[in-house]
């Protein structure tokens, strides 16, 4: 039997109306979606594609208007699961009260007490690097401070599921990579993380597997191997050819041929009939960014 | 329990700037009055400072929930493992004790003020019943303000609390334990003509009256988005 999925949208549609003019946005549309536990799952796409969209119905911020789905094994909108969820929005708002008290108010509406509440305070307080300004107003904070003190209140309760929508927008690379070994940490012991990001870079180093979403839809799903490496063209570099009889590209004394899979058999036997000499042929792999764009500009 | 006083207390802090002023304001005014004091105006003090306290609830509650959607903050308490009515109700005991703190305040400058000239038996049951109104107003205020803009809010819940006023052109009799809050209004014109029965039937109808709205407030705030994506 399968494992029960952390995340799992099942055909969501949210459609947004105007009350007075009688018009209707998309923003899901037959969204569907699985994120298996123990996972750090990606979850790219452009501007206004319903990636938020998508992460405020799982937490039952926004109810779909069709479909429906699960996290940690309950309906959307549970707050029982929530409770063993941890959630950073994107654009960080919270209360205007000292550090500390705001971790711990959060930790208490998620159920906990004190001893395990004030141990995990000062824990949170330590990993986001916030120790000394715990007795300081966050209404008083940078940004980059305010998104520390936002991801310390998302895990103050120890979760299972992590849904961070741009968690490090506003961090500096010292930040990003301890969010990044937070993430890793997290993965380690067991618990499943849905990376909502930009840094495209960022998603390609930790993320086990990805989706990208285009228009309210999933264009793209699976691991970054199986996304990035195309069993379907190949490029193959040989040497002591004619660039232009092949139609490939001249890079420091070697010819860069890029062909289909089927043609590739063919393309090799001609350059040795032209008497030149394969030296490599390997599966073209794009990058995520170009993988991306590519989608973007199709859809 | 925890989650609703977590939150009350919570919007308390969030409104230390109106609880000071209007603290400042009445330990003011209650000087004046004590200073100027002219026979019938403590009922008149009274009268008054009850129609500011219950307006004040109302304003309370009718902005709790639109300013905490526009300033986002309430995405990280509702991404937390409590219920929707929770956080109402924990915005309604919020204003309550806004609300309870100028009761006390009022019921103090009452006190000091009556001296010889009123009789303070039914002060303590008229102030229960005042407390009970206020709670009851926010819960209106809260209603509307769970589905329609704060400026509409703001139109129809005085018009809800107000209705057997309204109707009364038209010859149109409501009985005040339907709406206590125009009910104590009618109480505070003469309290000490009031028997206790009718003080506290007014305050049990303003308690049910709050109950009903959160409870249908609870019901359509469930079921409506409480953000918008910024996309």
């Amino acid at each position: 039997m399968p494992p029960t999925p952390a995340l799992e949208f099942d055909s969501v549609t949210k459609e947004y109306r105007t009350f007075f003019r009688n018009e209707s946005v998309r923003a899901l549309e037959n969204f569907s979606l699985r994120v298996e536990p123990g996972e750090i799952f990606g979850f790219l796409g452009p501007n206004g594609a319903g990636k938020t969209t998508a992460i405020h119905i799982a937490i039952g911020l926004m109810f779909p208007s069709s479909g429906g789905g699960r996290m940690l094994g309950s309906p959307f909108g549970n707050a029982a699961a929530r409770r063993k969820v941890g959630f950073l929005s994107e654009n960080v708002a919270l209360y205007h009260r000292r550090a500390g008290k705001l971790l711990r108010f959060y930790g208490e509406l998620n159920g906990m007490r004190d001893p395990e509440l004030r141990r995990r305070t000062q824990e949170m307080l330590r990993q986001v690097q916030l120790e000394d300004a715990a007795a300081r107003n966050a209404g008083k904070f940078s940004r980059g401070m305010l998104q520390r003190l936002g991801i310390a209140q998302a895990l103050i309760n120890d979760p299972d599921l992590v849904i961070l929508d741009e968690p490090t927008s506003a961090l500096d690379p010292i930040g990003r990579v301890q969010v990044r070994e937070m993430m890793l940490r997290a993965r380690r012991a067991g618990k499943t993380v849905f990376l909502s990001s930009h840094l495209l870079s960022e998603v390609e180093q930790i993320c086990d597997r990805i989706a990208i979403v285009i228009r309210g839809r999933v264009a793209r799903v699976g691991t970054i191997k199986e996304l990035l490496e195309s069993q379907d063209r190949f490029v193959i570099t040989a040497r002591g050819i004619d660039a232009l009889m092949f139609e490939g590209a001249q890079q420091n004394g070697y010819i860069r041929i890029t062909v289909p899979a089927l043609k590739q058999r063919a393309t090799i036997e001609k350059i040795w009939l032209a008497g030149g000499e394969v030296m490599a042929v390997n599966p073209i792999r794009q990058t995520l960014e170009d993988l991306f764009v590519e989608l973007a500009h199709k859809n | 329990m925890i989650p609703i006083l977590l939150i009350a207390a919570n919007f308390v802090r969030t409104q230390w700037l109106v609880v000071a002023i209007m603290t400042a304001y009445l330990f003011g005014i209650s000087g004046v009055f004590a200073i100027n004091q002219k026979p019938g105006e403590t009922i008149f003090f009274l009268q008054w400072h009850s129609f500011y306290v219950l307006f004040l609830a109302m304003i309370l509650a009718v902005g709790a929930i639109q300013s905490e959607r526009k300033s986002r903050r309430i995405i990280a308490v509702l991404s937390k493992g409590i219920h929707r009515w929770q956080y109402l109700a924990g915005l309604l005991c919020g204003c309550g004790a806004i609300a309870g703190l100028f009761w006390v305040v009022i019921a103090c400058a009452m006190i000091a003020l009556s001296r010889q000239q009123t009789s303070s038996d039914r002060l303590g049951a008229i102030f229960v019943a005042l407390f009970c109104c206020s709670l009851a107003t926010a819960a209106v205020a809260l209603f509307y303000s769970v589905f329609l803009h704060p400026l509409l809010a703001s139109v129809a819940a005085p018009v809800t609390l107000a209705l057997p006023y309204l109707v009364q052109p038209w010859n149109i009799q409501i009985h005040s334990a339907w709406f206590p809050v125009s009910g104590i209004f009618y109480l505070l014109q003469d309290y000490q003509l009031r028997s206790a029965s009718e003080i506290w039937s007014v305050a049990v109808s303003a308690i049910v009256y709050s109950l009903f709205f959160l409870a249908a407030a609870a019901v359509i705030f469930s079921r409506r988005d409480v953000t918008t994506s910024p996309e």
